[in-house]
């Protein structure tokens, strides 16, 4: 009897424990839920996501308004090449590379973000941000990447 | 109560309480701006951004309630044991993020210092405190298991 008990204590223990972990699960659903339809800083869903346009470099060679070229690749993406005159934003966007947008934007200069390929996401999440945060409205992304890019100057050679 | 029990009793109360502000601190960061916090999540290229969306609403009020449930004897089984996969999860996201070379911040507080460096640090902070809950959670399971355990003291 006393080895019955000693074996049947840490299944007690375990479904205590999972029935507390439960509540807590349960408990914080409830403003999650809340702030999914009341929050005035809340993301929006894929459906309703802004999905920022994306550009061709071939069009973007030819616009004649000044651009602000946006990298949002790693570091040593960065340092190792990048296209002639882009800002490094990182791919976090934190507050120094939001400032640093800020001050190298002027009126009328057009933003085109880029990150590494077609299946990078990261540049419509920094665009997104640059439309939201910094009000600038003309921000588009590159179609493509840096790939792309390199594969434009390829081609040009 | 014997000394040895008493300073065990005391330093788990302040390990509880330390662990509590740390949760409640980060999840209200976070929870103050669930869309900064979804693209910090996006940053770590882990999930679709449905799912990242749906993250940036939820954890940040499980850090809290998580966090409250760890002073309240009658959940702190349960909070302890969220809280110790939860950091488990932070630190295996860190760690991905940083082996992948990708130069983001870990957003544990709703954004922080971008870099190889800053994932570093957020991964001894992510080992420091699943030590912790670790050390808390196992405290506290003996504690249960005790056969003159009853529902416990704050």
């Amino acid at each position: 009897m006393q080895a019955r008990t000693s074996t049947e204590k840490p299944t007690v223990l375990w479904r205590r424990g999972a029935r507390q972990a439960a509540l807590i699960l349960l408990v914080a659903l409830v403003p999650a839920v809340l702030a999914a339809w009341f929050h005035p800083r809340r993301s929006g869903w894929s459906q309703d996501q802004p999905v920022i346009p994306e550009v061709e470099w071939t069009a973007v060679r030819q616009w004649r308004a000044p651009v602000l070229l946006v990298d949002v690749r790693s570091t040593a993406a960065y340092e190792s090449e990048h296209i002639p005159g882009a800002l490094w934003l990182g791919e976090s966007i934190g507050y120094d590379g939001m400032v640093a947008v800020a001050r190298a934007w002027q009126p009328g200069t057009r933003v085109v973000v880029y990150c590494d390929s077609p299946r990078c996401d990261v540049a419509q999440a920094a665009a997104r941000r640059l439309r939201r945060e910094l009000g600038l409205q003309d921000v588009v992304v590159l179609k493509g990447g840096w790939s792309a890019w390199i594969e434009a100057r390829r081609q040009r050679r | 109560m014997d000394r040895s029990a008493q300073a065990a009793s005391v330093m788990g109360w302040v390990g509880r309480i330390v662990l509590a502000a740390v949760f409640v601190c980060a999840g209200a960061a976070k929870a103050l701006d669930p869309a900064a916090f979804a693209d910090a999540i996006d940053s770590y290229r882990l999930l679709p951004h449905p799912a990242g969306v749906a993250l940036a609403l939820y954890l940040p009020w499980l850090e809290i309630t998580g966090g409250l449930g760890v002073v309240w004897s009658r959940t702190r089984l349960g909070a302890l044991s969220l809280l110790f996969l939860l950091c488990l999860m932070f630190g295996i996201a860190v760690a991905s993020a940083w082996i992948r070379d990708l130069d983001i911040a870990c957003g544990c507080f709703g954004g922080g210092a971008v870099g190889a460096a800053a994932l570093r640090g957020s991964l001894l902070r992510s080992a420091a405190l699943a030590l912790l809950t670790g050390a808390l959670l196992w405290a506290e399971e003996t504690r249960c298991a005790r056969p003159d355990s009853s529902a416990g003291s704050m």
